[in-house]
């Protein structure tokens, strides 16, 4: 009994726990140089809390009124985390001591009372959030205490009106957030002060726009501009209109799940051509009329967003985009990948055609105009890719570097099936069922700059030693999922072929046992995955060397630990036994000896 | 017949336990003389308010649901977990992205820690809904893997 008891608490010493209180009297935890008391229903500033605190995160407790007394102690402050604190009444000069304060969270508390100079003080205040506070009116903030701001988050609050914005400074602002109120008018008199700014975020989505004054933001230079879900067909000629001579990095135009369809014609696009944009956002969007003319003034994009934008083709004779690098068309109506009429883009990067709504058919040479194609999403569809793949299907596309093809229905590979894209540096084909002729070369044996490769879930023949022939760069593997022979990795054969591999999963493939030496030509190991697994002994001898080496054996059927096996885990090493079964009796006594002298080479994780 | 639902439903809905140890009320979200629909919250810190615009005693047609919860993490990314059983059978596990970083599908998306998420969302999907009795079990994960929510759902359909 003494001896299960002892044993008990060794392994509870094992346990990694997160950092304790500084003192059983204090609710905080310590963090980087702060603490954290949120959600404790605190209702005043712990005593016990350093006058030198830099960071408070005070969210989540009860602090209905704030006076000038309440930090007054805490003068280093520069994070001050105020969120659902039920704040209603703010007095005058509550921060005058914390001159370096940069960041005041007040989310989610209903302000009921702010005082005129409730923010004097804190002059170094770069971030206030006041989302969901009832701060109806910007009046309410005293702009003279806020010079330095960067930040402004008046999202949720029911604003009806930009007045007094021009009474704050622009210059250094970087992001104002108006997200989700009631505004439905923008004045060019309202928002001219915004002319001082540069590069700034400026966010309306979610109010339903009526009207903005035709050119109120005429020579403006914004990073983003996001009026999502502020229109319907017949209102986003008006947004444009009144961004007309607007400059902008980021143009967000899309709706949501929840809104109501919403249909764009091609002419109510035409105030597009007086707005200087590189990045488009049309997410969720109908073209009831579409053609080369709804991308009319779509000169000099470089990144358009059209996900789930009900497309079933692209217009052939699109003339005026050949700048665009990035296309994102995930979740649309395509039958064909010949329907995207990739000619029209010849200077793509990026095309994603992720989780596609029909089986989507991909035929050769589909994509052959794109040869500065880098990176190409089909995953999460119903790719047809006829009878073998992808040799032909992916034609031309000799600088492919990314590519995704997980979550798709069965392929045949055809002989060297990536023969066309030998840059290849990504590869995943999770959750991809596949087959091919084992009696040739290996199907990557082409792809010697491949440093990722996911086969997860593959339905592999894991017993085949030429399946990973020629992936000599090959730095990560993941082979989750896929069964080995009679659960024994006993073949160094399949291996040797990626010297440099630097991570290994093999988790889920029902392995019970390990040979020795199978992983010696795996130098440069450094974290091996093989959790949930049924191994019932811990196998390190399978390995090179196990100097700075992350071993994972948790969700095994480890009983008994041989002390030998572990002891030479050097420098870095750690490995991880969590939630296996244990014993707690003499055989493991020394295991249990080792484990309590060298705990940080071990994690032992209990299930609750 | 109402007791025995409740007693079903006292059954199945052993996970919802808030942190005080205490079950989260068992809410109606609707009740015909064909089907009784219920919910409760098993997150340990919150419950969670839904909302059906009519009772899905048949799927066909539009309807809408609503819900709404405090959101004590931010949710830039947002994953929902369905696990579904029939008649005491486990006969599906659904994932499903709800907001990522560049597809946020809802207007939520996005929303910051310590703000109250409303959010009304259109189902038109046509699906038969069998007789007999469905548990649902829906988790929402962030970007972190913090759970933003989760729920029982028990549908009875006689």
């Amino acid at each position: 009994m003494e001896r299960q008891l002892l044993c008990s608490i060794l392994f509870c010493q094992l346990i990694f726990l997160s950092e304790p209180s500084p003192s059983s009297e204090i609710p905080c935890v310590l963090i980087d140089v702060g603490y954290d008391c949120s959600g404790h229903s605190l209702q005043s500033i712990p005593d016990q809390l350093p006058s030198s605190v830099q960071i408070l995160d005070f969210s989540f407790n009860f602090l209905p009124s704030i006076y000038n007394s309440t930090f007054a102690r805490l003068k280093s402050l520069v994070h001050l985390d105020l969120t659902r604190c039920g704040i209603n009444w703010i007095y005058e000069d509550v921060l005058q001591n914390q001159k370096n304060l940069e960041t005041l969270i007040l989310t989610g508390n209903q302000i009921v009372f702010l005082a005129m100079n409730s923010f004097n003080g804190p002059l170094a205040l770069k971030h206030l959030v006041l989302g969901q506070t009832s701060v109806k009116d910007l009046k309410r903030l005293k702009s003279d205490d806020l010079n330095s701001l960067e930040t402004l988050d008046l999202s949720d609050n029911s604003i009806s009106t930009l007045d007094n914005l021009n009474n704050f400074i622009w210059y250094k602002m970087k992001t104002l957030n108006f997200q989700m109120n009631d505004i439905h008018n923008i004045s060019a008199p309202e928002v001219s002060a915004l002319k001082y700014s540069r590069g700034l975020d400026l966010s309306f989505k979610g109010n339903r726009i009526v009207h903005i004054e035709p050119r109120a933001f005429e020579s403006y230079d914004f990073n983003s501009l996001d009026f999502s879900g502020c229109f319907d067909g017949e209102t986003i000629s008006t947004i444009l209109s009144g961004l007309s001579g607007v400059r902008t990095n980021i143009l967000k135009l899309a709706v949501y799940e929840e809104s109501a369809k919403t249909y764009i014609t091609s002419d109510s696009l035409h105030g597009l051509c007086s707005i200087s944009v590189t990045e488009l956002d049309f997410q969720m969007l109908h073209f009831p009329d579409l053609s080369s003319a709804t991308f009319a003034c779509l000169t000099g994009l470089r990144k358009l967003n059209l996900r789930r934008a009900h497309l079933e083709l692209l217009p052939s004779a699109i003339t005026n985009m050949g700048n665009l690098t990035h296309l994102f068309l995930d979740e649309n109506d395509f039958r064909n990948v010949c329907d995207v009429n990739a000619h029209n883009f010849p200077s793509l990067t990026h095309l994603s055609m992720k989780g596609s709504r029909h089986e989507l058919l991909f035929q050769d040479s589909c994509l052959r105009n794109l040869s500065e194609l880098k990176f190409l999403d089909l995953s999460h569809g119903r790719l047809d890719t006829g009878s073998y793949c992808c040799e032909k299907q992916l034609d031309g596309l000799a600088n492919l570097l990314y590519l995704n093809l997980s979550y798709n229905m069965a392929i045949s590979w055809s002989s060297v099936p990536f023969r066309t894209t030998p840059q290849l540096k990504l590869l995943d084909c999770s959750q991809l069922k596949f087959s091919y002729d084992s009696s040739n070369q290996g199907p990557f044996s082409n792809l010697p700059h491949l440093q990722a490769l996911n086969l997860s879930k593959s339905n592999l023949n894991l017993s085949d030693p030429r399946l990973l022939e020629g992936l000599q760069g090959l730095r990560h593997l993941t082979l989750t999922g896929n069964i080995f022979n009679k659960g024994v990795i006993s073949d160094a054969e399949m291996f040797k072929h990626v010297p440099l591999l630097e991570t290994l999963i093999i988790s889920k493939c029902g392995i019970t046992a390990i040979g020795d030496d199978v992983f010696h030509n795996l130098t440069r190991l450094t974290y091996a995955d093989l959790s949930d697994n049924h191994l019932g002994t811990v196998s390190t001898s399978a390995f090179f060397s196990l100097r700075n080496i992350q071993l994972n054996f948790a969700r095994n059927k480890i009983t008994i630990v041989d002390v030998e096996r572990v002891a030479g885990l050097e420098g870095t090493s750690k490995i991880d036994l969590s939630y296996n079964p244990l014993v707690c009796n003499c055989s493991n006594i020394k295991f249990i000896d080792w484990s309590q002298s060298q705990q940080d080479k071990v994690i032992f994780l209990e299930a609750p | 017949m109402r007791a025995l639902v409740l007693l079903l439903l006292g059954a199945s809905l052993s996970l919802s336990v808030n942190g005080n140890g205490q079950r989260w009320p068992i809410h109606s979200l609707c009740n015909t003389s064909r089907m009784q629909v219920y919910y409760s919250s098993c997150d340990p810190i919150q419950d969670v308010g839904l909302s059906v615009s009519r009772c899905p005693v048949s799927m066909v047609g539009e309807m809408f649901v609503r819900g709404a919860l405090l959101l004590r993490q931010s949710v830039d990314e947002l994953y929902l977990s369905l696990d579904v059983s029939y008649n005491g059978n486990h006969v599906l596990h659904y994932d499903l992205p709800v907001c990522e970083r560049h597809f946020p599908r809802v207007s939520s998306c996005g929303r910051k820690r310590g703000e109250m998420v409303s959010q009304e969302v259109r189902v038109n999907e046509d699906v038969a809904i069998p007789k007999g009795r469905i548990d649902v079990v829906a988790v929402f994960l962030n970007q972190n893997g913090y759970q933003i929510a989760c729920f029982n759902v028990t549908a009875i359909k006689t």
